[in-house]
């Protein structure tokens, strides 16, 4: 017996050991980065690489108010492009989903349509994009951005709230209908509230989607409303490398991401299959 | 009742209005500057010129040399995520300690942007100052070593995604069916191959195609990483669109470029539209 139960603990150890190992590779880059930010730079290059060191909050201070850093301009776009990008998508997505719920109007399986937009390269439409935003002077602004994050995300968050939504029972609207209420009214004040936790989970994850976008923000801004994953690329192609302040910016832009991440858990399945796995 | 017919159209307008105004039109306006000569300069005065930009694509050793490189890419990050995903969901799916709080940061690596994991690996593979370079004392990103590495940390970045659906796949499995099999003695080898397996089949494939069509689609990281160098060694279709449009400035060359990319997308698009189809019926 006392052999058996010894063998069970040695094994349940093994496993943390391995899960432990699995999570520091995984997250290296991540771990490095918070290292880096802290270390002077004299610890950055010095070799071998110094895993025990006093930690400095100077990258951070030069990050965020030394002169000639646009960092706060670029984490201030990103908060703003995020914020609107979520709102706009919750605004748009919730009503279209409530309507298919309920009267379906294109007909069909909205879940193909959706699956089918997510599968299309950004690259095919974000080329004449260009071209149009160049005539609608939209080029380098945040409302341009705004817009085509929406569009990318809206997909998403349009199936998951299906989901929601289908999952509140007609009856309740019906009591609403013979009060005459109209769709407008019941929406607002029945099946909103009702939905709130996916509008959240919607928006964050929306938000975070957003956050992390660079490739049509690499294309369509250029000074004024450049977010953080572009901006912080900018720090390398400078004639100086900063490493210790690039890791400081980093990590800074994880953190609202480490935020969500435990509380978006439960929707990620759905959210990375465009709604296609059910949990 | 009167309200129901009119607003049943109206509510799902707005996001109509969105698709087709910034997806729909511009891929249609994506077909036009396909068949003309446009220059970012020139956009203005676009000159019609046929399937010109179509043949000089098709006729150019780069864009080749970049589709065979992005199906290696694919191929080999698809294949390997969906294995070492499979192994962690494996792993994970037992009684653990503290479990929600090991997988969160699991899947924290797939929450960071691609852009940002790209300039962390620039550091950490520095050839004067990164760790890794000093430990294996040589730098992974010349020429002879750059294409496992940049599929390795698509790997490390993605492989937590193949995890998070088979994972899930592997809780709707009923924890009968293993009793049963047990009381048969079956082997845990024999389990696995004649029960998990069949029963997680519609995940995994599931996993192979949005893996396989977003690792195609790569840009972000290896972009920051390597900018498709040394050389045009891990140059990826959609670094190569890129360039075309944005560093040649040859708007037309890359739509046309951008719309064979779709065409390539259209088979595994419908095999996926068919097995959804077929789901639902």
């Amino acid at each position: 017996m006392i052999h058996n139960s010894f063998k069970k603990t040695l094994s349940s150890l093994f496993i943390y050991v391995i899960i432990l190992i699995i999570l520091f590779v995984f997250n290296f880059p991540i771990i490095s980065a918070v290292l880096t930010s802290l270390k002077t730079n004299a610890d950055i290059s010095s070799s071998p690489p110094k895993w025990m060191f006093k930690p400095i909050l100077t990258h951070y201070q030069n990050v965020l108010y030394a002169y000639g850093y646009n960092f706060k301009q670029f984490f201030i776009n990103s908060i703003i492009i995020s914020l609107f990008t979520s709102l706009l998508v919750i605004i748009i997505a919730l009503p279209a989903a409530y309507s298919i719920v309920r009267f379906n109007p294109l007909g069909g399986n909205p879940l193909v349509m959706v699956l089918s937009l997510r599968l299309v390269p950004i690259l095919v439409f974000v080329i004449p994009i260009f071209i149009l935003f160049k005539y609608l002077s939209l080029l380098d602004t945040k409302t341009g951005l705004i817009l085509m994050n929406t569009v990318i995300n809206a997909p998403l968050s349009l199936l998951l709230l299906v989901g929601f939504v289908q999952d509140i029972p007609e009856s309740i609207e019906e009591a609403a209908m013979i009060d005459n209420a109209n769709t407008l009214a019941i929406l607002w004040y029945i099946i909103l509230p009702l939905v709130l936790p996916g509008i959240a989970a919607a928006a964050c994850l929306v938000f975070i989607f957003t956050w992390n976008e660079y490739f049509m923000s690499l294309i369509l801004s250029f000074q004024n409303a450049i977010p953080v994953t572009v901006g912080s690329s900018l720090f390398i192609t400078a004639w100086e490398v900063k490493w210790g302040e690039i890791a400081a910016a980093i990590t800074l832009s994880i953190i609202p991401v480490l935020f969500f991440v435990f509380f978006l858990q439960k929707y990620l399945v759905r959210a990375f299959t465009g709604g296609a796995i059910k949990e | 009742m009167i309200t129901k017919k009119s607003t049943k159209y109206y509510l799902i307008l707005p996001i109509l209005a969105i698709f087709f105004g910034l997806m729909i039109f511009p891929t249609i306006f994506g077909w036009y500057l396909s068949f003309n000569e446009v220059f970012l300069s020139t956009f203005n005065h676009p000159i019609f010129n046929g399937i010109q930009n179509y043949l000089h694509v098709l006729t150019d050793r780069m864009f080749k040399k970049s589709l065979i490189f992005t199906f290696e890419f694919t191929l080999l990050t698809t294949i390997a995520e969906l294995i070492i995903g499979l192994g962690l969901a494996i792993l994970f799916n037992r009684r653990i300690k503290g479990k929600r709080f090991f997988i969160s940061f699991l899947l924290l690596p797939m929450m960071v942007a691609p852009a940002l994991i790209g300039i962390m690996y620039r550091l950490i593979l520095n050839e004067f100052i990164g760790p890794v370079s000093y430990y294996l004392g040589k730098s992974l990103l010349v020429s002879q070593y750059v294409i496992p590495t940049v599929v390795i940390i698509d790997i490390l970045q993605w492989s937590p995604f193949a995890f998070l659906i088979l994972y899930a796949a592997l809780q709707t499995i009923p924890k009968e069916l293993y009793e049963a099999a047990s009381i048969e003695g079956a082997g845990r080898n024999q389990k696995f191959w004649y029960i998990t397996l069949p029963r997680i089949q519609p995940f995994i494939l599931m996993v192979i195609l949005i893996r396989g069509i977003d690792s195609f689609k790569s840009f972000d990281m290896i972009n920051i990483l390597t900018s498709g160098g040394p050389g045009s060694m891990t140059t990826t279709v959609s670094i190569y669109i890129y360039k075309l449009a944005f560093q040649s400035a040859n708007i037309g060359k890359a739509a046309a470029a951008s719309l064979l990319l779709l065409l390539i997308f259209s088979l595994p698009l419908t095999l996926v539209l068919r097995k959804i189809y077929k789901g639902a019926s």
